[in-house]
């Protein structure tokens, strides 16, 4: 009973448009299922496109806590979200091929900024198109004409110009 | 000395954390390295898991040992639930039979130095690894 009150929680924080979760203590079961539990919450709450649970801080994951995390991930995609885990021990890393625990369904990254980066493509869209459209009414027009003579989106240049 | 050999009744999960937790003290005071005072820990987790999940009920014995002036530690895991009845299959990698959680002894015996397995169909089942610092 007393361990529910004293519970101890992991404080989230929005950076870069991501939820990022960093664990700094010790996962045993009661924990990380409320971790998970918060997770979906905060996800659902802000519409954040990313999240990043940092295990940095951690030196035991067993293959319950694995499967916890794994099962997080594919929760939060189906809020549609998607989670990268982030800073692995190298021994932890060893120890879960030894022990045969897999990371299924879950993007790893070396670590927040390598995450940042990964979900970066899923979070950054957000802010120019919204820009371009509040700014005037003819640009609804100015896009309908932009479909080219023989019938091919013009969009295919921009692909082209990538080089 | 006291606490070399520490005997934890597995009734609920939460004895799983804890049992880890005494895991790793007693591997710190066999002397292991803090990595391997973690692996310790993961690999009694996983033990206590299994006794959880296909036992419900049993116990962990951690006991520090001593073998021509090296120090070690033995883990005992055992209890009586339904027994392991192919010991052959459940010893092969990748195997388990409750949904990618627990059993992962394979693993278990790679990263220790000794292991025993002893279980029969309906009569429980023991474990006994031993590593040595």
């Amino acid at each position: 009973m007393e361990d529910k009150i004293s519970l101890p929680r992991v404080a989230m924080h929005i950076s870069r448009g991501c939820l990022i979760v960093p664990i700094q203590i010790e996962l045993y079961d009661e924990i990380i299922l409320r971790i998970q539990k918060d997770i979906l919450e905060r996800v659902k709450e802000t519409g954040v496109k990313g999240v990043i649970i940092d295990v940095s801080g951690v030196e035991i994951i067993d293959s319950f806590l694995a499967q916890v995390i794994c099962d997080t991930a594919r929760m939060t995609y189906m809020l549609g979200a998607t989670t990268v885990l982030t800073g692995l021990k190298p021994e932890v890393a060893a120890l879960l091929v030894d022990l045969d625990i897999d990371f299924r369904d879950i993007q790893t990254a070396m670590d927040l900024e390598a995450g940042f980066q990964r979900l970066e493509p899923l979070v950054r869209p957000k802010e120019e198109p919204e820009e371009i459209e509040e700014s005037e009414g003819e640009f609804d027009e100015d896009q309908e004409v932009q479909i080219g003579e023989d019938g091919e989106i013009e969009e295919e240049d921009n692909y082209k110009d990538e080089e | 000395m006291k606490n070399k050999e520490k005997n934890i009744k597995i009734h609920g999960e939460a004895d799983i954390a804890e049992t880890s937790f005494e895991g790793k003290l007693s591997a710190e005071t066999a002397g292991f390295r803090q990595s391997e005072q973690y692996m310790i820990a993961t690999v009694i987790s996983e033990l206590a898991r299994n006794i959880f999940i296909y036992a419900l009920r049993g116990e962990i014995i951690i006991k520090i040992i001593e073998k021509n002036n090296k120090k070690g530690l033995e883990i005992i895991a055992q209890d009586n639930g339904p027994g392991i009845k192919d010991i052959g299959q459940a010893m092969k990698d990748n195997f388990s039979t409750s949904e990618g959680l627990g059993l992962g002894l394979p693993g278990v015996k790679r990263i220790m130095d000794e292991f025993v397995i002893t279980t029969k169909a309906g009569a429980g089942t023991k474990i006994m690894v031993r590593k040595w610092v």
